[in-house]
């Protein structure tokens, strides 16, 4: 059959160049030429001839095709043109509305793009992996962290295939001196494979051997600004106090600063091996001594199961037998570390791709009610343009055209309201920023084109499509005939109006919600005084901490500035140690150990709920008395703790002297821990083989303050004397203990101001949207009024009808918006351990404010209908 | 009525003339005789498509051949308002070519 007839794809391609009416005829000609030519000159000479012809028929298809295009794209932009100006305002409440949803879309994708965008600038991203350990004891829920022993990298680097390099990093707080100046930093301690492993490119020096050098540091262009100003800092000496001493380090190489998408965010980097300046060597060999993240450089990219059963065998060579059956070590990709919820963050802050999906569900939310004001506009106008479309059918139009030019002026509508929506969008970005809490730029590369072409069209179609599709139904016939009945989309438009409303409503109760829990954590008793108090971070080095207070503490004394000072170990919800040991029947018992001095009890003002507090006239306190917390009474089951011991096996002898009422010490997510307060650490530690600390738990690690109410600047200068002498040379910074408290909820406070802005948005747009319906109803109902009016009615009556009518859909969206609301607080308040229920009259207040906005929406076009002269509206037409 | 153009002018004239096997070769073969020109199958085609869209002509099915790919010919005649077309195009030139002066503006 080959070698017969021509080939297939130029029979369809001159089929698709004729016109319909002709095709079978001509293709059937053009066969029978191409057989006569085949059968003379042979198949091939024929497929020639037969492209040649296909060729010679593309010029004037084409021209005609763009000639016909051209013209009609001009009709129908003369036509959109025409709609515009003469309905400005409705095509001004699209493009508004459009632009907000256009600019809250490009928005969250900027921010989702950046979350998504996490490490993956790395030129090795694909290969790199952090490793995790997962804990499965038994009788005790499963638990995950990244803090690796210091082992596992040379045991990775050893019994595991295809490892190119590993990288431990610790993080710590430093001092830094240079001269007479003196800075705490954060500084990161780093294997010299850290440059060879991650890409942070160098702009002084070189990154092979940068850390080689044991007493070497790197900066970054911030850091070597801070500290060098403008000169190049590249073998400068640097004095750091990792330890205990300050050491000499040279600056080695200077790197630019990590981007903004880097989990790292480091400003100083030194060789990994001086953690040997405060860690105990013994822990190089243990195991079950975890502090550091350890990365790892496989030669190609491997999934992470294969290499977790890799690291069985692992696990089984190397932890205690009895450890190893429930301990697992696994690896995650280092693309997935920023946004993987089930394992904890580590030293950088993870993030959850929960904000994200939030967002992108808040975006989707204002883009639709935007949407959905274009399609009950375009309905509510469809009267109008139903005799166009009558008159292009007519000429000729077939359906397909006429949904191709309302679509048109869909699209057309939604460029007009990218460049609005862009601007809008560079207006808003600080704000959204500082809700967030990231730095995005308007940054514009390909992607951002793409994403915003594509949001232009979907925005186009989707609101355009369904008045496109209605109004090309129609037929001639019922258009000139007058039998035309648009009745029936009334309730379509009503349903699409009592949606966006109750989305507005929806996230007018979230606001709300999230605004009242906001009060509430931030109004709630938590136990002890927070007003008045500034935490002092205790810098000095480790042996002498406890001196420094004491001496803070007699220096202030006779001020009566000052009320209290005290140090701890902890202060609200910055570090810890967990102690964790096998009750009597075998459980697991965990609790907080918070090491405290005499003062604490009075400078904090906490109450006491039984008992005493420490006292000076019992020389034992020290070596034997604890107090507890209340939730300490419940966790063990006691009735009175007095005199009672924590039922472990190996603590040395000691008894509870006093019950405070609980305190929150930490974060007020979490309900209160059962607590003991110590005023020496080591009484509780020798008897306890699990613990858990952020730090080691020997020193006061914070001073709290407590100001005399009244003037607290000159309290502050008397302290910053007073730490002068108590501390010379360790530099002084201190927070507000409020403020810190405050700062622990900046995250709700932010969603609260980002629900309250999308429910803002929602609202505006919703209204906008009934603005104009309302004007297309009044405008229909000219007539209606007129004779109402004559037949007696008020103007009272009519306004009264017309808030009715729409007053009744408000209503009905609170129908809706109040259980999805509801569910939906409720969930997320699931997440406080200390909450509110969710308060009935936040759904009182927002469907009533709903009901305000549509009500004064209403109002102006209603009064002006109602006192419009029946003379005027009643004329024969 | 429309006043038909050249090009369709000579395609009826061909399908008139053909009768009874104006199909779409044999109507370029015969413009091809009258004009001494080969047109493009193509533009035969346009202005077929054209003539049926205005009901100039109508086509009507022949029997299935081998040559064709097993397509059955279509066939074309000029219908009533085809033949009133070309009466009044014919009508027109009549009127137009007659008495006309003589050429170089010599007043007659």
């Amino acid at each position: 059959m080959k070698r017969t007839s021509p080939p297939a794809f130029l029979s369809w391609l001159v089929g698709r160049l004729l016109d319909s009416r002709v095709r079978y005829a001509a293709l059937g000609d053009f066969d029978e030429r191409f057989r006569g030519v085949a059968r003379k000159k042979g198949w091939t000479r024929a497929c020639l001839f037969y492209g040649f012809q296909t060729a010679l028929l593309l010029p004037s298809y084409l021209a005609n095709l763009t000639y016909w295009s051209v013209e009609m794209l001009k009709n129908y932009l003369r036509t959109a043109w025409r709609n515009i100006r003469k309905h400005k305002a409705e095509a001004s409440i699209n493009v508004l509305g459009l632009a907000v949803g256009i600019a809250s879309c490009f928005l969250i994708y900027l921010y989702v793009r950046h979350e998504y965008s996490y490490n993956r600038f790395h030129t090795n991203a694909d290969r790199i992996y952090r490793t995790y350990v997962t804990e499965d004891p038994p009788e005790r829920d499963a638990f995950s962290y990244v803090e690796a022993p210091y082992p596992l990298a040379g045991a990775l680097k050893e019994s595991l295939p295809g490892v190119e390099e590993t990288v431990r990093i610790h993080l710590r707080n430093v001092l830094v001196r240079i001269g007479d100046q003196t800075f705490p930093e954060r500084c990161h301690l780093v294997d010299p494979a850290f440059f060879r492993v991650f890409s942070y490119p160098l702009v002084r020096g070189t990154a092979a051997g940068a850390l080689d050098d044991l007493r070497s540091v790197v900066l970054t262009e911030r850091s070597a600004r801070k500290i060098f100003g403008r000169a190049d800092p590249t073998g400068r000496p640097l004095s750091i106090k990792v330890g205990d001493r300050f050491l000499d380090f040279t600056v080695s190489a200077v790197t630019a600063d990590p981007p903004t998408n880097s989990s790292f965010r480091f400003d100083f980097l030194i060789p990994f091996d001086n953690v040997r300046e405060y860690m105990n060597e013994r822990t190089f060999t243990q195991w079950l001594n975890v502090n550091y993240e350890t990365y790892v450089l496989l030669d190609r990219p491997r999934p992470a199961a294969e290499v977790d059963a890799a690291l069985v065998s692992l696990v089984r060579k190397h932890y205690p037998p009895d450890y190893s059956a429930y301990v697992t070590v696994r690896v995650q990709p280092l693309t997935s570390v920023h946004l993987n919820p089930r394992i904890p963050g580590g030293f950088e802050p993870a993030s959850d791709p929960f904000y994200s999906i939030i967002l992108m569900a808040i975006a989707v939310l204002i883009l639709g009610v935007a949407c959905v004001n274009f399609t009950t506009l375009a309905v509510g106008r469809s009267a109008g343009r139903a005799r166009e479309v009558g008159v292009r059918k007519t000429l000729g139009a077939d359906r397909h055209q006429i949904v191709r030019q309302f679509l048109g002026e869909a699209l057309l509508l939604s460029f007009s309201a990218l460049a609005a929506g862009l601007v809008l969008a560079a207006v808003l970005l600080p704000t959204f920023n500082a809700l967030t809490g990231k730095s995005l730029a308007l940054a514009v590369g390909l992607d951002t084109i793409l994403f915003l072409v594509a949001l232009v069209v979907v925005v186009g179609l989707a609101a355009g499509s369904y008045p496109a599709l209605f109004l090309s139904r129609l037929e001639p016939i019922e258009i000139m005939g007058r039998t035309l009945r648009i009745g029936g989309k009334r309730r379509l438009v009503n349903g699409l109006v009592v949606g966006q409303f109750a989305v507005s409503i929806g996230l007018i109760v979230c606001a709300m919600v999230i605004g009242a829990q906001f009060r509430f954590l931030v109004g709630r008793d938590i136990g002890f005084n927070r007003e008045q108090v500034v935490v002092v971070p205790n810098r000095a080095p480790s042996a002498e901490r406890p001196a420094v207070v004491e001496r803070l503490r007699n220096s202030l004394a006779e001020r009566r500035e000052i009320l209290g000072v005290t140090g701890a170990s902890s202060t609200f919800a910055r570090d810890w140690t967990l102690l964790g040991f096998d009750g009597p029947d075998g459980a697991f018992k965990q609790f907080a150990q918070i090491t405290v001095d005499h003062d604490f009890f009075r400078t904090m003002e906490l109450r006491l709920a039984d008992g005493r507090w420490f006292s000076k006239d019992f020389g034992t306190d020290p070596a034997d008395a604890i107090v507890v917390n209340e939730a300490l009474l419940r966790y063990f089951g006691w009735d009175s703790g007095l005199g009672k011991s924590l039922p472990g096996p190996n603590f040395p002898p000691h008894r509870v002297v006093g019950i405070v009422r609980d305190f929150n010490f930490e974060s007020l997510r979490s309900s209160v821990r059962p607590a003991v307060l110590v005023l020496d650490p080591t009484t509780l530690l020798r008897g306890t083989n699990d613990i858990s600390t952020s730090f080691p738990p020997r020193s006061p690690n914070f001073i709290n303050v407590r100001f005399a109410p009244g003037n607290v600047e000159a309290g502050i200068d008397l302290l910053r004397s007073a730490w002068a002498a108590a501390a010379p040379g360790i530099p002084f910074s201190f927070t507000f203990l409020d403020e810190d408290i405050q700062a622990q909820y900046g995250e709700v406070e932010r969603w609260r101001r980002m629900v309250g802005f999308a429910s803002g948005f929602t609202v505006v747009i919703a209204a906008l949207g009934l603005f104009g319906l309302t004007a297309l109803t009044v405008a229909r109902r000219r007539k209606e009024i007129g004779v109402r009016k004559v037949l007696g009615a008020s103007s009272g009556r009519i306004v009264a009808m017309f808030s009715a009518g729409f007053g009744r859909l408000v209503l009905a969206a609170n129908i809706v918006a109040w259980p999805a609301a509801y569910f939906i607080m409720r969930r997320w308040l699931q997440g406080f351990a200390y909450r509110i229920d969710v308060p009935v009259w936040s759904f009182l207040a927002a469907g009533s404010l709903a009901l305000v906005v549509a009500m004064a929406t209403i109002a102006w076009q209603a009064v002006k209908a109602a006192q419009t002269d029946p003379v005027e509206t009643i004329r024969y037409e | 009525m429309r006043l038909i153009s050249r090009i369709e002018e000579i395609v009826l004239l061909s399908v008139w003339r053909l009768g009874e096997e104006a199909y779409g070769i044999a109507i370029l073969e015969e413009i091809r005789k009258a004009t001494g020109k080969s047109w493009l199958t193509g533009s035969i085609y346009a202005c077929l498509a054209r003539l049926l869209k205005y009901g100039l002509v109508e086509s009507y099915a022949g029997e299935p051949l081998p040559e064709r790919g097993g397509r059955h010919k279509i066939f074309y005649r000029v219908t009533e308002d085809g033949l009133e077309a070309l009466e009044g195009i014919r009508r027109i030139n009549s009127v137009i070519w007659n008495d006309l002066p003589a050429f170089e503006g010599k007043v007659r």
